[in-house]
């Protein structure tokens, strides 16, 4: 199934992954949560078509607008690896609002 | 008998036997993990790392197949056999080590036995993800393409970057040291750093299906969220954080290994990490780089003139705010920073001083600025002199406790030594620590080298002092008594120097000469044809036995009178003496009275 906005999760958590290299802030654990969403969106994403996104400067800003598109699906809906994708970026949120 | 007995025992007879090819390494491993039906960790591990080993050098030799491993996978097997086939995985392991070109492709194959030794399964959910994670990596190795490898470079990047801050907040107290192993940890933090964004210029922004390393990922961020920080500084050194030589490895290509300075940190760092183990809180704060409490600000423009009038006098502004921590002298990383601030504060003295390369390279900076620099500079030479005084402690430690006088003066000689070294060590060529302990090692060397030559100098121009009466009235002449013993200790001293070896009765006749004037340990060792450290012990060892003698022929009784007694019997009574009544009184008492030793 295809999910709406999953294009524009992946790419976000794209560019975060290349921000975390030059953000100190950036907890270990934080930087793996992000290699683990961008690999499961990097999937869900997988033949979906392209979209303009606009990218944050920050790390918590690609992490908050993220949120914002997951929070829209379905829950009953996803997937195990939609629903872990959906727990991880909860998680990071709550993580990176608490620095 | 066992049917993995054969195997086992074969695979022994390789430890000692002709050289064993990668391809019957992997073959075996292979085997003895499809006929445990991947079930036993430690052998998993070594069949996941076959394609990262067997791709790292070409195997010309040929394959063998140990007996008894052909047999159908998947059959019942008793503890015992299960225990067998893991040792036949144990011995070809360590064989294909021994043999093993490659010192990287041993670092590997060593990591593989280290696990197949341990008998203790993964301590913790934590550990089990890690070791999981640098399996995904090495099944991968032989498939990886930018994408995977810039997948693998977040992921280590991201480990690397959990490491250091729980090092941060716990002590590594075993193995190279917690400071080593802290930079190892970042130094490949840096390089992983580098190789993501290496990989990112070549893997361009794609989608795809959720590879092996990609469940790696996920599955290690489930088996790592929670963990405590213990369990995770754990496994990150049992794993060797997450594989990270295996990741470097498998993300480099073959032919760029050698030069690779992600591989190269992965490797140290594989070996630094090896041997810790024990993690505790640290009880004291974490030595980062040299932090300045309060930077120094200022907006007046410095202004630099051979002139001194109508410019303010420098302020001194906020200089005594400026704090610099004090590393130990193994922390490295600190001290070359500290380094790089006596340098700027070397600069800033030479710009106020005039010197126009100087000044160009402090254009901008305003005379709070440069104060401050040199400020911190002196501050920093400071807290590198006083990290070296380790060194000097180290080294004084090797003088006896009886010579205190000695080791308090070595210490304060080499402390200001080490002062003067501070300027003079350039942090691009040595580590501090090691320029120190060589430096204050001279330093020792020298001092004993001028003890024993004053030494030699006071024990040489001892009888110039010998005698205050004689310095200021001339020679005085010697009683009859005197000389009378003297004479004779000259002879029982010859007749002791002539029962001494011919060799030590040599030395003896030099430095003991009682006719002529006594020979330097130089002059003798240039007559002897030996050197004067091989003089200074036979001289040590001389007087020893002589007086060793000497102590025997005072214990040994004696009947006779000694001459002393027999010379202050014959000395005239004094002036206005005694009554003869008493002088008869004391001579009977006599025999009771000790005679006075020599």
């Amino acid at each position: 199934m295809k999910l709406e906005g999953s294009y524009e999760v992946f790419v976000l958590l794209d560019h975060a992954s290349d921000l975390v290299g030059r953000d100190e802030s950036i907890s270990g654990t934080a930087a793996l949560d992000i290699a683990a969403g961008h690999a499961i969106a990097a999937d869900l994403a997988h033949g979906v078509p392209e979209a303009e996104v606009e990218l944050p400067a920050s790390v918590q800003g690609c992490v908050e607008l993220a949120v914002r598109r997951v929070q829209r699906w379905d829950t009953a809906q996803l997937s195990t690896e939609g629903l872990l994708l959906v727990m991880l970026l909860l998680n990071l949120s709550l993580e990176l609002g608490r620095r | 008998m066992s049917k993995f007995l054969q195997a086992s025992r074969q695979a022994a007879g390789l430890l000692g036997g002709e050289s064993v090819s990668l391809s019957t390494w992997a073959e075996a491993v292979r085997r003895c993990d499809l006929l445990l039906g991947g079930r036993e960790p430690a052998v998993r591990h070594a069949a996941a790392m076959v394609p990262l080993v067997t791709g790292m050098s070409p195997d010309p030799q040929r394959m063998m197949l140990l007996p008894g491993l052909d047999l159908d996978s998947g059959l019942p097997m008793s503890r015992e056999e299960r225990g067998q086939v893991r040792m036949v995985a144990l011995f070809v392991t360590r064989a294909a080590a021994r043999d093993a070109p490659d010192p990287m492709l041993r670092l590997v194959l060593a990591g593989v036995e280290r696990q197949l030794l341990e008998v203790r399964p993964a301590s913790s959910r934590c550990e089990a993800g890690l070791r999981g994670w640098a399996q995904a990596v090495a099944s991968s190795s032989e498939a990886v393409d930018p994408a995977l490898a810039l997948a693998i470079s977040g992921t280590q990047r991201a480990l690397l970057r959990r490491g250091g801050e729980l090092m941060e907040a716990l002590e590594v107290t075993d193995g190279v040291g917690h400071e080593r192993l802290w930079a190892a940890v970042q130094a490949n933090r840096r390089e992983w750093n580098r190789a993501y964004d290496t990989w990112r210029e070549l893997a361009p922004r794609h989608t795809s299906p959720l590879s092996d390393i990609g469940r790696g990922t996920v599955a290690l961020s489930r088996a790592t969220s929670g963990a405590s920080a213990e369990d995770m500084l754990r496994g990150l050194l049992a794993t060797g954080f997450g594989g990270s030589l295996t990741a470097a490895l498998a993300v480099t290509p073959v032919e760029m290994r050698g030069e690779s300075s992600v591989v190269a940190t992965a490797a140290m760092l594989e070996r630094r990490s090896d041997l810790a183990s024990t993690v505790q809180t640290r009880t004291r704060a974490p030595q980062t780089a040299p932090s300045v409490s309060a930077p120094v600000s200022g907006r007046r423009p410095v202004r630099f003139s051979s002139s001194s009038v109508g410019v303010a006098s420098p302020v001194k502004a906020q200089a005594e705010v400026v704090e610099i921590d004090r590393p130990r002298i193994e922390d490295h990383a600190a001290l070359v920073e500290l380094a790089r601030r006596r340098d700027a504060g070397v600069i800033a003295e030479a710009a106020r001083s005039g010197v126009a390369e100087a000044q160009a390279l402090m254009a901008e900076a305003t005379a709070e600025q440069v104060d401050g620099l040199i400020e911190r500079g002196q501050q920093a030479r400071r807290a590198i002199a006083a990290s070296g005084v380790a060194a000097v402690l180290h080294w004084s430690k090797k003088i006896p406790p009886d010579l205190h006088h000695q080791r308090d003066e070595f210490i304060a000689q080499a402390s200001l030594h080490v002062v003067e070294l501070v300027d003079r060590w350039d942090q691009g060529r040595s580590r501090w620590g090691y320029y120190a302990y060589q430096e204050t090692d001279y330093e020792f060397r020298n001092s004993n080298r001028r003890r024993v030559q004053a030494r030699e100098v006071v024990s040489d121009r001892i009888g110039d002092y010998a005698s205050g009466l004689e310095r200021v009235i001339g020679p005085v002449s010697q009683s009859p008594e005197d000389l009378v013993l003297n004479a004779e200790e000259k002879v029982s001293v010859q007749a002791m120097i002539d029962t001494l070896p011919p060799r030590l009765r040599l030395v003896a006749q030099r430095r003991l000469d009682l006719t002529e004037p006594v020979s330097t340990l130089a002059e003798v060792a240039a007559e002897v044809g030996h050197s004067t450290t091989t003089v200074h012990k036979d001289d040590h060892q001389m007087k020893k036995i002589l007086q060793e003698r000497h102590r025997d022929s005072q214990a040994s009784p004696s009947t006779s009178v000694t001459l002393r007694q027999l010379a202050l019997a014959l000395q005239p009574p004094p002036s206005g003496g005694l009554p003869p009544g008493e002088r008869h009184r004391l001579a009977q008492a006599a025999p009771r009275v000790r005679p006075p030793s020599r």
